[in-house]
């Protein structure tokens, strides 16, 4: 253990004497200042309800939410006598059937043809109330394909994309209906799509079917991953975004901007800096002096891979918990598991190193190593791209792709590290601390996300590899 | 007890032998001088000792335990040559990870760095990086490193490469302390004269092969050559002399000098009485010797430098030297 604990702190004494790690902790430290220049407002109940109430409030989750795959309902929501309270909201929610383009006349409905023409159809609101109530009816597999694109890649997925239809209730089972499940449906939808508390929910008597009139009081809209917010960049120096749900601007910053692009940036230098260390141990008159101690090449090497790891660790746990800690402490959501990217992004580097470290150990080159491992990068990125669109394919079917290809691309997924489907994960871990539940959910239908098991499996795999090979190599060399 | 033995030891790189047949046994508590040219076979021989290369053939121990294991390479010091620290740590941090190599506590750490670089005369400097060092000063490191663990056995390829006069002769005067404390220390230098200074035994490496080996005396001694002088105003007698069937020639720059050579089974003894009875008086009978450097010269004349033996990828076959040795 002192053995171990003495290559480490070498390693960090390697890492720390240049000053490129000093211009990466400085950018790091400017990204968490621009990021913590970011605060979040929640926008006025008047102009943020009739965003909140939109498309993805109407999708219903049958069982009570218990199902996963999303059916819908032609109903209508709207807020009225809005009134804004202290972290929240008090209105009066307005449902109805959804008016479709024929309904309407300049833009307002026709009340008379309603009447007439509609008479008959069942009550919306209640048939989605029943449809959220009871579970799903028949699921429909990958309804792309059945809209003409059969045998380009169906079937070939357990994730295809799936809908369900909802469950249809007699005239009898519609009046069944309460108004207690009303409002518990209500709430639920509030909660899922809007990510708000609801305080108090209560029917309006007098109002004929199929419309409906519910007084309402919600909480908890600052921080509600649903709920638009005004987002000042900044300290406010420029002007505010308005009308973003925060849940996507938390995604677009942690996603795309910490987890994307500078991860990218920091898995890349942080190749470049830590090539080093390996040819530097490997130098002649720098490895005859650590073999002779009493340590054996295989510690000696696996540690200096180890201490190489623990660079990028501290490196973005100091980015990562720097940006988590500004925009928690911003934007009041202080969710953890944006946390998790940062020993995922070390076992991503894990796999690049473990590259590295053969190169290194083969050739004794740094510029070899540096070359190779981002080679290396960008082919398994490139790779995971081509997997996502496989992996896309066999859920919409974009187009037709000869069977090998599909056998092929599967095979060198089974072998090659897991790259992007770590990637996936991360953003999976971000979306669920992020979004709302219904948001999340929703994202998930048309991603393929992959198993933790798997990715991590066969990325140690093959980590295990490569440091196999790099220590016969280094325990069967003469120095 | 011996602290290194080999017997028959072989190494070869690709077609390159290195080491051929080398037999050598160091005993506990001795200062042994490894001589030879370049490439002669010197720096592959400690490099088998601590398993930083694998032999191919023969035996060779350490500290009573196979060449390169742990357990034994845990009480041996080693300074290589031509050693690369690296340039981030500073004196006190490099001997501190060494240390923690070597599995001393960091207790004893904290107390022996400083002690240890103050013996080597660094001390002064030991929170500098090391890339500020002298060519001195970082030999100078490399030896305290060697010692810090105080181990049984030393060894150390070229001490005092690149350390000035002063300096030389104080790692001399260290390394016979440390040898008073029992250190064995196994020393590989170019400079015969410290080597002739403060080894008991020497071994001479040629090409590969042990060529002479024993304490200086017997590898400096001259076997059968004396100057011998008479009074002043006496004429040695070298007719006489020759007579006898010795050989007598005048001892160049010093012509009241003469040099009389012995053949096998003959002893100075007849010559001394001859004198004596022509009514002579002695004053002069000393045995020749040589310096290590003069034996070393004699030993080596004539051959070839040897191939710098460090291992490379083998391309096709090359010769040793300039001739054949089989």
């Amino acid at each position: 253990m002192m053995q171990f604990y003495a290559i480490l702190k070498d390693s960090f004494r390697e890492a720390i004497d240049g000053f490129v790690i000093y211009l990466m902790i400085g950018l790091s430290l400017l990204l968490v200042v621009i990021l913590g220049s970011i605060s979040y407002t929640p926008d006025a109940a008047t102009d943020a309800l009739p965003k909140a109430l939109g498309r993805e409030f109407r999708l219903i989750f049958p069982a009570r939410g218990a199902s996963s795959a999303p059916t819908g309902m032609p109903v209508e929501y709207h807020a009225t006598e809005i009134e804004d309270i202290s972290n929240g909201a008090k209105f009066v929610l307005k449902v109805g059937p959804l008016k479709q383009e024929a309904d309407l006349k300049d833009g307002k409905p026709e009340p008379q043809k309603r009447v007439e023409e509609k008479k008959d159809e069942p009550d919306m609101f209640r048939s989605a109330v029943y449809a959220w109530r009871e579970p799903a009816g028949e699921k429909i597999k990958n309804p792309f394909a059945k809209m003409g694109a059969q045998g380009k890649g169906g079937g070939r997925t357990k994730n295809e994309l799936e809908i369900v239809t909802p469950a249809i209730g007699g005239p009898a089972d519609l009046r069944a209906i309460t108004d207690d499940e009303m409002a518990a449906f209500l709430k639920y939808q509030f909660t899922t799509f809007v990510g708000v508390d609801v305080v108090k929910i209560t029917r309006r008597p007098g109002i004929a079917e199929p419309e409906y009139k519910f007084d309402v009081e919600i909480t908890g809209i600052s921080g509600a991953r649903g709920w638009p917010h005004s987002v000042y960049v900044l300290f406010g120096a420029v002007p505010p975004f308005k009308g973003v749900p925060l849940g996507q601007a938390l995604y677009f910053i942690q996603d795309v901007i910490v987890n994307g692009i500078g991860a990218a940036v920091t898995l890349m230098i942080s190749v470049v800096i830590t090539a080093f260390f390996i040819p530097n141990l490997l130098r002649k008159g720098s490895v005859d002096l650590l073999i002779s101690k009493p340590i054996s090449r295989v510690g000696l090497l696996v540690y200096k891979y180890i201490g190489g790891l623990t660079f990028i660790f501290i490196l973005s746990s100091i980015s990562i918990g720097g940006v988590w800690l500004v925009m928690a402490a911003r934007s009041g959501s202080w969710s953890p598991g944006f946390l998790l990217v940062i020993p995922v992004l070390t076992f991503t580097f894990a796999i690049l190193y473990s590259v590295s470290t053969l190169v290194a150990v083969f050739t004794r080159s740094a510029i070899a190593s540096i070359l190779v491992t981002l080679g290396f990068m960008l082919c398994l990125y490139i790779f995971g791209q081509v997997k996502s669109f496989f992996d896309l394919n066999k859920i919409a079917a974009v187009t037709e792709l000869p069977e090998w290809s599909y056998t092929l691309v599967d095979s060198l997924n089974t072998i090659l590290p897991r790259y992007k489907d770590l990637d996936k994960l991360t953003t999976k871990i971000v979306v669920d601390n992020t979004m709302t539940e219904g948001q999340a959910r929703l994202t998930g239908i048309f991603t393929e996300y992959p198993s933790w098991g798997g990715a991590v499996g066969v990325s140690l795999a093959f980590i295990a590899v490569m440091l196999a090979l790099s220590c016969w190599r280094f325990i069967r060399r003469d120095n | 007890m011996s602290v290194i033995e080999t017997r028959d030891l072989r190494k070869t790189y690709g077609r390159v032998e290195a080491l051929k047949g080398v037999s050598i046994r160091v005993e506990k508590g001795q200062i042994y001088g490894l001589l030879g040219q370049n490439g002669a076979g010197k720096t592959t021989l400690i490099k088998v000792l601590l398993g930083i290369v694998r032999k191919t053939d023969g035996e060779a121990e350490l500290l009573g335990r196979p060449a390169g294991a742990p357990d034994a390479r845990r009480r041996v010091g080693y300074l290589p040559e031509d050693h690369q620290f690296p340039g981030y740590h500073t004196g006190y941090s490099l001997m501190d990870f060494y240390g923690a190599l070597y599995g001393v506590p960091v207790d004893e750490r904290r107390r022996k760095i400083p002690e240890t670089l103050e013996l080597v005369g660094i001390a002064g400097r030991m929170n500098s990086k090391i890339r500020t060092y002298s060519k001195g000063m970082k030999q100078r490191l490399g030896i305290a490193q060697a010692l810090l663990h105080d181990p049984d056995l030393i060894i150390l390829d070229e001490p005092t490469d690149g350390v000035d006069p002063l300096g030389r002769r104080e790692i001399r005067e260290l390394m016979q302390r440390l040898k008073e404390r029992g250190h064995s220390i196994f020393l590989n230098s170019h400079l015969l004269g410290e080597v002739e200074l403060i080894c008991d035994r020497v071994a001479i490496l040629q090409q590969g092969v042990l060529v002479r080996e024993g304490t200086i005396a017997d590898l400096t001694q001259q076997k059968g050559r004396y100057e011998i002088g008479v009074a002043p105003g006496q004429a040695f007698p070298a007719d006489a002399v020759i007579k006898l069937g010795y050989s007598a020639i005048p001892v160049p720059d010093k012509p009241e000098l003469f040099e009389v050579s012995l053949t096998e089974g003959q002893t100075i003894d007849p010559v001394i009485k001859l004198v004596y009875d022509k009514g002579m008086q002695l004053r002069h009978l000393v045995e020749r010797k040589q310096t290590l450097e003069d034996a070393f010269l004699a030993t080596v004349e004539g051959a070839e430098p040897g191939v710098d033996t460090r291992p490379r990828r083998p391309r096709a076959a090359r010769q040793v030297g300039g001739r054949d040795r089989k």
